[in-house]
């Protein structure tokens, strides 16, 4: 029974992420945007907005890879 | 007046609509000049870059547009500018050190302490003397004045 | 020229940009100022797209670094040199305007470095200059008062040694420092024949002394730009290549093949029977196993590559081979983008922003896939080393010429396609060469170590990502629906994954895939690997009996036919099984036409090749088991 479980977690989280990579950019920008109007709502996600969400959007927004000068929210590296 | 100075100026001011003037414009007189037969140089005979072979040295004099170009105008301006960029000006001292088979095309040519490898096409648009004996590479900053170049 | 000093005292990242002509060392400063800390994009190998990097200062605010393309000239030919331009006016949608513009100039070859630096500070951007390379400038004689330099230019100028350990410590320090100047902007237009007389002035003004030429780069070039002792030599360095990629990685790959075994044993023997074991070792190990074990042959094949490049080499090569490839219709600037797809065709397909030609450009996109890309290389390596005898023709290894031949027929193949696109092209706009060779210098072992991480990590990155969670799926629609009972047969064939290979089977049977191959071709769809992947979860269980973890490669080289085999590595040259590359397509064309004709006309040489080599090789070998 737990095997039964622990495979279908597996697998249904596999196939999420292969969806979300394969999708086309321009549908996971929209998702990516879709999710954030939502998280605006709940001030109590605002942390993980900041540091998660707000980096990834821009990075998906940006021309090219995942390289973007314009990702601000990048804090400097500890010395 | 250097020979790439009368040429640049054909090359930014040729286009200048001077309809309007009842006197020929300068322009129109360097035309007039650029299109006569070159004056016979004997000392420092005109030849294309692209007519050296392999080994010879020369001078640069100037650049042209050319024919062998198949393009609107602003692809031979481009190209003249881009050789300009490269170190193709009046006065630098050059070098052929390869040709390719069949043709001689492309041709790597040295030239200001780097090496380019120019097609025919391109290489016919730089317009050079061969050097004379003597003659060395190690002021490549020499100016067109300075060596005996034509006026 | 103005000279003020600005100074930001802000908690934010200071933005950078190094901006210089190309093969100045700015991509060795790049590395060595930030170091491992660089978010390259996924392509590593050829500086076309933007690399940012970062790195720590003193005083805790640190530096962003910024690696432009490598330009001659501000006023632009190639949309390369277009994008440097609009990122330093901050032109570019979506990327700030540097705060600095750092002008390295080589030391060696000051005159046309600085004839940039110059046409830089026309766009009164703040701005200091990075000497480079002065340790070899010094041994080959150069002489230049710095200090003067500066002082004629009215910019900072700072010695750097980017292959030496702190040797980017002074410009850190003048960044540090803000001493930057802000020059002030010459009108636009202002006439670019000046510039060569400004130089002069400038470097007669700081003492500067050219460096003495170097014998050995005269002697080398006289051999290896011959034109027919070149390119044999260039034969040469690509069969040495191809040959090393097979004999060199053969231990270690067995060590990776003998861990996954036994990772395999250990877990079923560890585990309850049931769904769990039978996903982690069919689906995992079996499948993302099989792909990870040609790690060893992608590092060999990339160092090559990139010691070639790093070694002045590649330009040379395109000098070799412009005649051949203009024959046709293919600008010689082409080859390093076709050369970089060897790699991954869509950093290749990026680079091909170096080509200004549109029409040159779209046909080199085209054809960028047919180049043999690494991601084939374990389909190939799996079907070679289980059909063709590893027999040996004196130095030669047969299974390495037959690897060879199938380069040959990319490089071929693809050739072929570009003049058919030169027939129908109708007029074309002509377009130059001028490249530049580089001078000669012995690959840096440490931008060459740091160019294979990024790849070693780029392939572990798929395989531990997209590809695992593949193999998963296809675990899973390939167990269920588990078999009714008493039903015959592989249970494989009963689930989601065999019903959907015996309908591809009809698609794929005359051109001999038998229905695991047709199933692993779909999610080999995502990626090239994924099919060896998908061909270890269809074998391993399919299999009867506890087989699990079987080898792969003997597996095949018992139920395949040699006419099968071959046909399927005749759809591997030609087949976009590669997503990422169609839709890096669509991008670079702006719109939906070009991939999907890509799409169309490669599918369908890839059906008539396999279709061909399968009649024939199956004419040739009467059918049946092979070996």
């Amino acid at each position: 029974m737990l095997q039964q479980v622990l495979v279908t977690l597996i697998v249904v989280l596999a196939a999420l992420f292969s969806a979300w990579k394969l999708m086309p950019a321009r549908r996971r920008l929209q998702a990516l945007r879709a999710l954030d109007a939502w998280s605006a709502s709940h001030p109590g996600l605002s942390a993980w907005r900041q540091r998660w969400l707000k980096p990834r959007i821009v990075r998906a927004a940006g021309v090219g890879c995942d390289g973007c000068a314009a990702n601000d929210s990048h804090p400097p590296p500890p010395r | 007046m250097s020979i790439d100075r009368c040429l640049c100026n054909m090359n930014v001011d040729a286009n200048a609509n001077s309809s309007h003037l009842l006197w020929p414009s300068r322009n129109r007189i360097l035309a007039l000049v650029k299109s006569l037969p070159p004056p016979l140089d004997l000392d420092h005979s005109l030849i294309e870059l692209a007519q050296l072979r392999r080994g010879d040295m020369a001078v640069v004099l100037g650049l042209v547009e050319t024919a062998a170009i198949d393009a609107g105008r602003s692809s031979n301006e481009s190209l003249v500018a881009r050789l300009r960029d490269l170190g193709f000006v009046p006065g630098a001292h050059c070098e052929v050190i390869a040709r390719m088979w069949p043709g001689g095309d492309p041709m790597a040519v040295r030239i200001g302490g780097s090496t380019f490898a120019l097609r025919r096409a391109e290489a016919a648009a730089v317009q050079v003397r061969l050097a004379r004996a003597g003659e060395s590479q190690r002021s490549p900053l020499a100016r067109p004045g300075t060596s005996a170049a034509a006026a | 020229m103005d000279a003020a000093v600005e100074s930001k005292p802000e908690s934010r990242p200071l933005r950078i940009a190094l901006v210089g002509v190309p093969n100045c060392g700015k991509t060795a400063l790049f590395n060595r100022l930030t170091g491992s800390r660089q978010k390259v994009a996924n392509y590593p190998g050829v500086t076309v797209e933007r690399r940012e990097g970062e790195r720590a200062t003193p005083d805790g605010r640190g530096l962003r670094v910024l690696d432009l393309p490598g330009t001659y000239s501000l006023n632009p030919t190639t949309l390369d040199e277009a994008i440097t331009r609009d990122v330093l006016l901050g032109r570019l949608a979506g990327t700030p305007a540097p705060e600095v513009a750092v002008c390295v100039v080589d030391a060696v070859h000051l005159p046309i470095g600085l004839r940039l630096a110059l046409e830089v500070k026309r766009l009164g951007v703040p701005m200091v200059l990075a000497l480079n390379r002065m340790d070899v400038a010094r041994r080959r004689g150069v002489e230049i008062n710095i200090a003067r330099l500066s002082a004629e230019l009215g910019v900072p100028v700072v010695a750097t040694v980017a292959v030496r350990r702190g040797g980017a410590d002074g410009l850190v320090e003048l960044l540090e420092a803000a001493r930057w100047s802000t020059p002030r902007a010459a009108p636009a237009g202002a006439d670019a024949a000046q510039m060569p007389d400004q130089v002069r002035a400038l470097l007669a003004a700081a003492g500067y002394s050219p460096p003495r030429a170097n014998p050995w780069f005269a002697r080398i070039d006289a051999l290896l730009l011959h034109p027919v002792a070149g390119l044999l030599i260039l034969l040469a360095v690509l069969f040495v290549m191809f040959q090393a990629v097979f004999t060199w990685a053969e231990a270690p790959m067995d060590w990776i093949k003998g861990a996954m075994g036994s990772l395999g044993e250990y877990t079923a023997a560890h585990l309850p029977a049931g769904p769990l074991a039978s996903l982690l070792v069919n689906g995992v190990i079996g499948g993302a196993g099989n792909v990870l074990v040609f790690l060893p042959q992608i590092i060999i094949l990339f160092f090559f590559i990139l010691a070639l490049e790093d070694s002045g080499y590649l330009p040379r090569a395109a000098y070799l081979l412009d005649r051949l490839m203009g024959f046709v219709g293919l600008s010689g600037r082409a080859f390093i983008p076709l050369l970089s797809s060897h790699a991954c065709a869509i950093p290749g397909i990026m680079a091909t922003r170096t080509i200004p030609n549109w029409r040159d450009r779209l046909t080199t996109i085209m054809i960028a896939p047919l180049m043999t890309c690494s991601a084939r290389l374990p389909v190939y390596l799996l079907l070679i080393g289980a059909l063709i005898p590893a027999r040996h023709f004196g130095p030669f290894n047969q299974q390495g010429l037959v690897m060879f031949g199938l380069y040959c027929a990319g490089i071929l193949s693809a050739f072929a396609v570009a003049l058919l696109l030169k027939q129908f092209g109708g007029a074309r706009q002509y377009s130059p060469l001028m490249l530049e060779l580089p001078d000669y210098q012995w690959p840096h072992a440490g931008n060459l170590l740091l160019g294979l991480w990024e790849r070693v990590k780029i392939f572990l990155n798929r395989v531990g990502g997209i590809i695992l969670a593949l193999m998963i799926v296809l675990w899973f629609l390939s167990t269920y629906p588990a078999p009714p009972a008493g039903a015959t047969g592989p249970a494989i064939q009963y689930s989601f994954a065999g019903q959907l290979g015996a309908l591809l089977q009809h698609v794929f049977g005359p051109i001999g895939f038998n229905w695991q191959i047709s199933i692993a071709l779909v999610p080999g769809l995502a990626a090239r690997e994924i099919a060896v992947g998908a061909l270890g979860t269809v074998y391993s269980m399919s299999t009867a009996g506890d087989d699990l973890a079987a080898q792969l490669q003997p597996v095949i080289a018992s139920s395949w036919s040699l006419a099968t085999g071959c046909a399927l590595l005749a759809w591997y040259v030609f087949a976009p099984q590669c997503l990422s590359t169609l839709a890096v397509v669509k991008r670079e064309t702006n719109s939906w036409r070009y991939p999907l004709i890509m799409a169309a006309y490669l599918f369908a040489l890839a059906y008539f090749a396999a279709f061909i080599t399968y009649r024939v090789v199956g004419a040739m070998s009467p059918g049946g088991v092979e070996l």
